[in-house]
């Protein structure tokens, strides 16, 4: 007996102790794994090739001196010829571009024509506005665009950073830019050059986005994980892929199709996590959802502007501006009320990658107005005729607004705002809105009744950006708990942990009853019939 | 033999109790709020609005600093930063300047800050000291401007210049 338990010790311990330790090999190799981020299609900044390729500063036709901007982009094109095509046929040159809506048809949309909840339109107050279009002379209807030395190379390749256009000089660069320096000095475009019209969007820092601002020119990790300047220093394009001036990436505040997307995918594949549960998600929820636990991380976003409120001068009759306690804006004369916000916790949405636009055309039919709208539900499992991807619940920053429009048309108005001089009818100059109203909507050849009056709305931005670290995500029960998750708001799914079904619940408590009531009668039983009892007949003994 | 069992019981009993008396370390603040709050009332904005829209007897502090506040705070709080608060509850001249009556044990008190972190160690504070009908505001300040965006009083005066006339903003 004794030899056979050690012939027995002898085989099974060290298959044992072997099975064991390899348990704890596949262990080591699997959180070794989930360590490691799996990326395809992105190149490591310690393997990035920074050498510059071409010194811009050694062409001759570039050591002249230039007269204007003009002759800047005409020496540009000199070399890079048919370059220009490319750009007059991108939206950041045409500043539209022909977008299917469901039930609209093919619509030609873009910051030229469509209405937003910030600074209205650029209709009407080009001259301004175009402070951020990449070309030169844009400030009216008259700006032609096809001609190529219209195009502003500098402004995304400026390697500089000295390079600044004027404020209210449709495009033209200060009057104290060196034009030659600059032109020597031209390289792919940095976070700088995107930064200046993408950070700034809306009359001021981080004012549209929520998740693009400054603060991300020089950030930490903890501001954003990609761009972070100790850590991967990724500039947009890496991202934001380009081939021939067409920059991928979209924004569903002017765009309505699923198509020309950036996606996380692209580098970090569909199976990221080395975790089966985890990776199922990504079926119904964008990774930004739990990986963009808060925007705004580093200045405040707007969130409300009421444009209701603009026009109240000071004693003396001069437009004034009032700061909340963080030091932003939060009256201005000349544009309202404004509500701001940091460290923001997202609204979630489900979303399919389609949005509608409310078209100044278009009649108003309910309050408060979507200027845009995401399209997306939880039936819309990918078979549906409108898109073959699902919906996936996505972390979305909602400008809410109150701005004027006409109440007997029932649509949208576009005033005009800005003008270099008094009396032209401009609301920033005159503030007067019915005129204002009237020279806009003039401008644009668009009915208006001649009254006018404030109504609110609201705008979505789905967020991208200030990806935090991954200790920093989302964690399970940040939605999948019964009171106050993240997704509380999203009330057309089961979700587990969030949800309960009270069939379920009261079939269970009837189980856990029975149970109790039937070991009851069994000791009622047992007491009765205690002389019987096995445990009686032990303790007499 | 006894007699060590007994010495046994009174170490282990006396190893209990220090290490019960020794007063807990938190990680971060964020984690001590947590904790605290727990134990603690709170009021959504639309319930206070309602309070104020009554006319209902509440002392309302806003425990932000006074650069905070005077920008931008809700119509009848008084500033009690959150430094000072507990040695102003019983302040008479304060209140006084304040043109209140200095607050009672029972009476209601709602404390609020921008965010609702710093309001929910007031809030525990003044509970610690005796006030038995303390809430602090859910979501702060900014909650309340995001749903009541022009519900605000301002003391600009206070700031030492009020209003500018520089040209801001602008596209």
């Amino acid at each position: 007996m004794k030899k056979l338990v050690i012939f027995f010790l002898a085989i099974f311990l060290p298959l044992f102790v072997i099975t064991l330790l390899a348990d704890q090999e596949e262990e080591e190799e699997a959180d070794q794994k989930k360590q490691e981020i799996k990326l395809v299609n992105y190149i490591r900044k310690a393997n990035r090739n920074t050498r510059e390729i071409v010194d811009h500063s050694k062409f001759e036709v570039l050591k002249g001196h230039f007269e204007n901007a003009h002759k800047v982009t005409e020496a540009c094109l000199g070399c890079h010829t048919e370059r220009h095509i490319e750009i007059m046929e991108s939206p950041h040159w045409k500043w539209e571009r022909n977008e299917v809506i469901e039930g609209k048809g093919v619509i030609t949309l873009g910051k030229k024509n469509t209405l937003n909840n910030f600074c209205i339109g650029i209709s009407g107050s080009e001259a301004t506005c175009t402070r951020c279009h990449i070309g030169y002379g844009w400030k009216d209807k008259s700006f032609d665009f096809n001609e190529p030395t219209n195009i502003d190379c500098l402004v995304c390749h400026d390697q500089t950073g000295t390079y600044e256009k004027e404020k209210g000089a449709a495009g033209y660069p200060k009057e104290n830019v060196n034009l030659n320096y600059v032109a020597k000095n031209v390289g792919s475009p940095g976070r700088e050059n995107c930064g200046v019209c993408h950070f700034w969007g809306g009359g001021g820092n981080n004012v549209k986005h929520g998740d693009l601002e400054k603060a991300m020119i020089d950030c930490s990790r903890e501001i954003d994980v990609h761009m972070a300047t100790e850590g991967e220093d990724m500039s947009c394009i890496e991202c934001h892929r380009t081939e021939n001036h067409n920059i991928t990436g979209k924004l569903y505040a002017l765009s309505s199709e699923n198509k020309n997307r950036v996606t996380c995918e692209q580098c970090h594949t569909e199976k990221p996590h080395g975790d089966d549960i985890l990776d199922d998600h990504i079926c119904r929820v964008a990774c930004q959802t739990c990986h963009i636990p808060y925007y705004a991380k580093a200045n405040a976003t707007k969130m409300i502007w009421d444009w209701s409120t603009a026009g109240k001068l000071d004693g003396d009759g001069h437009p004034k501006h009032e700061n909340d306690a963080d030091g932003n804006h939060k009256y201005m004369s000349i544009k309202g009320t404004f509500i701001w916000d940091d460290h923001v916790v997202p609204e979630y949405y489900w979303f399919n990658g389609l949005a509608d636009h409310q078209l100044i055309d278009e009649k108003i039919e309910s309050i408060p107005v979507q200027m845009n709208s995401l399209d997306g539900k939880y039936m819309d499992k990918g078979l549906c005729r409108k898109t073959s991807t699902p919906s996936k619940i996505w972390p979305v920053k909602v400008h809410r607004g109150k701005q004027i429009w006409d109440p007997v048309n029932k649509t949208l108005v576009q005033p005009k705002l800005w003008d270099k001089e008094e009396g032209q009818g401009t609301y920033w100059n005159d503030f007067d809105w019915g005129l204002a109203a009237e020279k806009g909507m003039d401008y644009l050849e668009l009915p208006y009744s001649g009254e006018y009056d404030f109504v609110e709305t609201e705008m979505y931005w789905p967020l991208n950006h200030q990806v935090a670290p991954k200790e920093q995500s989302l964690k399970c029960n940040d939605c999948h708990t019964r009171h106050n998750g993240r997704l509380e708001s999203l009330g057309d799914f089961y979700l587990p942990g969030r949800d309960h079904k009270a069939g379920v619940e009261i079939f269970g408590i009837f189980l856990i009853a029975a149970s109790i009531i039937g070991v009851m009668i069994h000791t009622v039983c047992r007491i009765i019939s205690g002389k019987k009892c096995k445990l009686n007949n032990y303790t007499k003994n | 033999m006894n007699r060590l069992i007994n010495l046994i019981w009174i170490m282990s009993l006396m190893l209990i109790i220090v290490s019960c008396s020794k007063e807990k370390q938190y990680a971060t603040a964020d984690e001590w709020v947590a904790e605290t709050q727990l134990g603690l009332e709170k009021i959504k904005v639309e319930d206070l609005k309602k309070k104020i829209d009554d006319f209902e007897m509440i002392y309302l502090l806003d425990v932000r600093e006074p650069n905070e506040h005077y920008p931008g705070f809700i119509p009848g709080s008084i500033n009690t930063p959150g430094g000072v608060l507990i040695f102003k509850m019983q302040n008479d001249d304060f209140w006084e300047s304040e043109m209140a009556y200095t607050p009672q044990k029972e009476d209601k008190i709602i404390v609020y800050c921008k965010k609702g972190k710093r309001s929910v160690m007031a809030a525990d504070a003044l509970k610690k000291l005796g006030y038995k009908n303390v809430k602090y505001l859910d979501g702060g300040f900014k909650k309340w401007e995001l749903t009541y965006p022009l519900e605000y009083d301002e003391k600009l005066d206070q700031m030492g210049g009020g209003s500018s006339h520089e040209e801001v903003g602008g596209c």
